[in-house]
């Protein structure tokens, strides 16, 4: 059906129009640099075809392209051509969302897909079916200091793991006290890019070939993750997460990580950000076992079921992977071309830093194009690796771990309920809602009227417009999220609505009874809460004191000052507080040092890391909470200071009996809603430790955020929202009634 | 004599080690801001330093950094369109939160409390659940692409309503009673007296409002389907690559973005001035 329409559109766009017929609209997407780049290549392709397209391109940042691709998805308004991630195939080809190629492969005479690189081209393939064509990879390769290799006696790198470890070992230095002052290599413990080529080399799969259960061979799998641990255990690898961010490069250059593992943007990443170095440092592919496999990964081109301009699309798609553009596109940006042949050309073939992932090309893998993959090296792998290298569990136990959560998150219900009932039930369940509604406002005591009242009319015009908006904005999709926590809302039910399950509260039990990662994210969140909410408040109180006090001169400069934290763009704080809790040269270790004391892993130790994140939480948000005490001092009439001042009581007593009373109306307003704005505590761990090391700063939200926004399981995230809901709303009656009583 | 010139050099002490602790603290919460400002005035392979210092030395101060963005992008087409984007979620969430907080703080309405309580409760579902049905309900209401998209749902927000109300709580009673008695209408009471006596609150919520529509991103990301529509943050965003990060392009965007705000906040803190109640509880 579909191959008819597209070689239908295809045939009437072979005939060039007559007259000025206005040329086709053909939408673009693609992520960040390449996003403006290829407006450059959109130009050259309208050129070559005669202006009788247009091609209109628009570049996605790359945080936030997921939720971007994902709402025009299900908004039905997809792009024509779209970039998009190797690892996103899987998900976004399940939920329908993706064109199937297979048939404008096999009979294009433009694109051949034996030209491609094999590992790329497999990315594309989902269940069998190829939904997109690459256009440039990434695959990852060693990164070494040739200079103290060979210093350390190695000419060449190594590539076997014995080798490695030798290096390693041999490069590895300690100082006085056993601090460290040069590692082996940088690893992160908790990616699943580390560990999965030591166990992909080793002949070692996930998944077996139908994708419906585990596959894992136990003895590959400990052979693997053992010596994986070993440059944990002989602290040949330092034990950080995620997110080293700029120290590598500081660390690279002073040769604190004398190699790491990492992807073609680096090569001028070095080159540009640390000079010094750049003809010291060689790349060499991975060293191996079996074989010597990579990660590979890049970008593919894919068009979209819901686009309107197929026939184009398919055009620009065949254009992008011609060898000559793929040379230039090189030249444009750098990416690695998908195409075999474009490495034979120049400027490719003369690169001295390109040969090693020439050559690592040749062995390449992907992870398994399952639909639930990220979910699955979210919360299985990553978790189940972290455990083992920080020695909670052994690597026994985390092969068992590793089969059961894989196949856990593999198998569905498959049960099917009729759609009547579904439909009813639903439409029940909204009926419901709105009852429950009703009876709250029709209960409860009638209100005492004041004294002197207005009309209730008279309230109407102020209330409509506030109430109008929030119901059609706020209450609805509250509504609608509540009835998805009862469903069980997921990648599959995206795809064909028959899928979506009412499962009653399946969601709630499995999180409450089983989810040990959710368990985690409750306690740092109430971790949070109880330290982060007094120690905001009570700063921002000082702070809001200090700044109003009649004693200081230039006040609005220092209210200014103090605000500016809630100002600073979360990107530069990051930054900035990474660097001051980073464990070689960070300012907190460097006052450590002078004190005579042990310098820490701040970010890298479980029980060190949430206190860190509250310790910026609190100097990031005081301002807000301080801005409203400083508008709430204001409106304490002078009078009453005035009075006390007659009276000579001493600045406490006139803190303790004028100010703290008057500011009650604020002070109500800052304690509850600081209290909702922190249980839902997301921004920091989100940006600054992924929820690690080892879920400790997960919290509830960004456990939500990656249940609704990254594996797709909406009913699941709308089940945790509500949990955290009830708890919030425990906590804050608790908190009015702890008010009401210490008032009486 | 002697008893008051211990007293002022009490006091001038005091002034002192005020004006000290202060200054510090200034330090604490300035220095990421003053960092990520010289940042930007770097050259890229001098930005890794072990110690990252404040002042650009002259012979490496740079603006390639600006150049290249004002290059790469169209700095006053998505200024503007921030700029569009902000002032009118500013303005008319303003408008109606403030016309909703009077109704709760002033007028008497059936189920009052109940109301409220209701909209409290909504403060606490986190709104990455809510995200995917507002975004449904937008395109049917055909507000996709549109900045009216963008300012329709900003319009009314629990967290300003009550804001607002705290601080209109405490105007008393007797003044608006006053003005009912002299014939005022409900609107020329708010319009008149209750708005001007909330001059601080209202600046602090102008504040938040701002910040808060002036750096979203998610928002228009999924909302806008052009890039000519993209707001500042937005287009901004689009020069970070997936893996490498450029530092000194990153803190030159930053900057632009964060210049706006400080400049509305410089402005709008004039409003907090003293002792606005004192003439309306003598009046």
């Amino acid at each position: 059906m579909h191959v008819l329409l597209i070689s239908l559109i295809g045939l009437l766009a072979a005939f060039p129009a007559h007259g000025a017929e206005p040329p086709d609209v053909l939408r673009v997407w693609a992520m960040g640099f390449e996003g403006k780049k290829i407006a450059d290549v959109a130009k050259e392709f309208e050129n070559a075809n005669d202006s009788r397209v247009k091609v209109v391109t628009q570049a996605i940042p790359w945080s936030g392209a997921h939720e971007k691709i994902m709402t025009s998805v299900i908004g039905e308004i997809p792009p024509d051509v779209c970039q998009m991630g190797t690892t996103w195939m899987a998900e976004f080809a399940t939920i329908g969302a993706l064109e199937p190629l297979d048939e404008f492969l096999s009979q294009s005479r433009d694109v051949d897909v034996s030209r491609f690189w094999p590992g790329a081209l497999e990315t594309n393939r989902v269940r069998g079916r190829l939904y997109g064509v690459p256009w440039y990879v990434d695959t990852r390769i060693l990164f070494y200091r040739a200079d103290l290799l060979r210093a350390a006696g190695f000419d060449k790198p190594p590539e076997t793991w014995e080798e490695l470890l030798a290096v390693c070992r041999k490069l590895k230095k300690t100082g006085p006290d056993d601090k460290p002052e040069r590692y082996g290599i940088a690893m992160s413990p908790n990616d699943w890019g580390e560990f999965l080529p030591f166990f992909w080399q080793n002949g070692g799969m996930l998944l077996n070939d139908e994708m419906t259960a585990a596959a894992v061979d136990r003895e590959t799998f400990i052979e693997s993750m053992n010596v994986f641990k070993t440059f944990f255990d002989e602290e040949l690898a330092p034990l950080l997460s995620q997110g080293a961010g700029m120290d590598l490069f500081h660390a690279f250059k002073t040769g604190y990580f004398p190699m790491f593992v990492s992807g073609p943007w680096m090569v001028s990443e070095i080159k540009t950000k640390i000079p010094e170095v750049s003809d010291s440092f060689a790349v060499a592919p991975r060293p191996g076992k079996k074989n010597r496999k990579s990660f590979i990964g890049g970008c593919n081109l894919v068009t979209f079921q819901k686009s309107r301009q197929k026939a184009w699309a398919l055009k620009f798609i065949a254009y992008m992977s011609r060898p000559d553009v793929q040379v230039r596109w090189y030249e444009l940006t750098s990416d690695l071309p998908s195409v075999r042949g474009a490495w034979d050309a120049e400027p490719l073939k003369s690169n001295r830093h390109l040969e090693g992932f020439h050559q690592q090309l040749e062995w390449t893998q992907a992870p398994p194009n399952h639909p639930s993959w990220e979910e699955m090296a979210q919360t299985v792998i990553m978790q189940v690796q972290e455990k083992i290298v920080r020695g909670k569990i052994t690597v026994e136990q985390g092969y068992q771990e590793l089969v059961d959560g894989i196949n856990g998150v593999i198998q569905r219900s498959s049960a099917q309920q009729s759609n009547s009932l579904k439909l009813a039930v639903c439409g029940g369940l909204a009926l419901l809602l709105i009852l429950a509604l009703v009876i709250y406002f029709v209960t409860g005591k009638a209100e005492t009227a004041p004294s002197s009242q207005t009309r209730p009319a008279q309230a109407v015009p102020f209330l409509f417009p506030a109430l109008l908006l929030l119901s059609v904005f706020l209450l609805i999709p509250i509504m609608a999220s509540l009835i998805m926590s009862l469903t069980n809302w997921d990648i599959y039910s995206l795809m064909r609505l028959s899928n979506l399950n009412l499962v009653g509260f399946d969601n709630y039990r499995k999180l409450l009874t089983q989810d040990e990662v959710f368990k985690r994210s409750v306690l740092n969140t109430f971790v949070f809460v109880l330290v982060a909410v007094p120690l905001t408040i009570s700063v921002a109180l000082g702070m809001a004191l200090v700044v109003n006090s009649a004693l200081l001169k230039f006040k609005a400069f220092f209210r200014t000052g103090f605000f500016i934290p809630v100002i600073t763009t979360m990107v530069a704080v990051a930054v900035i507080w990474r660097w001051l809790y980073n464990p070689q040269f960070g300012l907190f270790n460097l006052g450590l040092e002078k004190l005579g004391l042990q310098p820490q892993n701040w970010l890298g130790e479980p029980h060190l890391a949430l206190p860190c994140l509250i310790l910026m939480a609190v100097w990031k948000n005081f301002g807000y909470n301080m801005i409203i005490f400083i508008a709430g001092l204001q409106a304490i009439p002078h009078v009453l200071y005035e009075a006390s001042d007659i009276d000579g009581v001493n600045p406490w007593q006139r803190f303790r009996h004028i100010t703290l009373p008057m500011l009650k109306p604020s002070m109500i307003f800052v304690c509850i809603t600081t209290v909702i704005g922190y249980f839902q505590f997301f921004a920091e761990p989100y940006i600054m430790t992924e929820g690690g090391p080892n879920n400790a700063t997960n919290s509830i939200v960004l456990y939500t955020y990656n249940h609704a926004f990254k594996f797709y399981n909406m009913g699941y995230a709308s089940a945790i929202s509500y949990v955290l809901f009830m708890m919030t709303l425990v906590f804050s009656l608790a908190q009015i009634a702890y008010a009401k009583k210490s008032e009486a | 004599m002697k008893e008051e010139t211990r007293e002022r050099v009490e006091m001038r002490f005091r002034t002192i080690s005020l004006f000290v602790f202060v200054i510090f603290a200034t330090a604490i919460t300035l220095m990421p801001f003053a960092w990520m400002i010289s940042t930007s005035f770097k050259p890229e392979d001098k930005i890794l330093t072990k110690t990252p210092d404040l002042i650009p030395a002259l012979d490496v101060f740079t603006d390639t950094h600006y150049v290249k963005l004002f290059d790469q992008v169209n700095f006053m087409g998505h200024f503007f369109n921030s700029l569009i984007v902000t002032l009118g979620v500013t303005f008319f969430s303003l408008a109606v939160n403030a016309a909703a907080a009077y109704a709760f703080a002033k007028l008497h309405f059936p189920k009052k409390e109940r109301l409220f309580a209701l909209l409290l409760i909504t403060m606490m579902i986190p709104m990455q659940v809510t995200m995917i049905p507002s975004f449904i309900i937008l395109k049917y209401l055909g507000l996709l692409n549109s900045y009216a998209g963008l300012i329709i749902p900003g319009g009314a927000s629990v967290y300003g309503i009550f804001l607002l109300r705290q601080f209109m709580m405490s105007i008393p009673n007797s003044l608006l009673e006053a003005a009912r008695i002299d014939g005022c209408g409900e609107w020329t009471i708010f319009w008149r007296i209750v708005l001007p006596l909330c001059r601080p609150v209202l600046a602090t919520l102008t504040i938040f409002t701002f910040i808060g529509a002036w750096n979203d991103f998610l928002g228009p990301l999924i909302i806008l389907l052009e890039e000519s529509k993209y707001t500042l943050p937005v287009a901004l965003a689009t020069l970070n690559g997936q893996y490498g990060t450029e530092w000194g392009l990153l803190m030159a965007g930053s900057v632009i973005v964060v210049v706006p705000v400080v400049i509305v906040f410089l402005l709008v803190q004039r409003h907090y001035i003293k002792g606005l109640m004192v003439g309306g509880v003598k009046g």
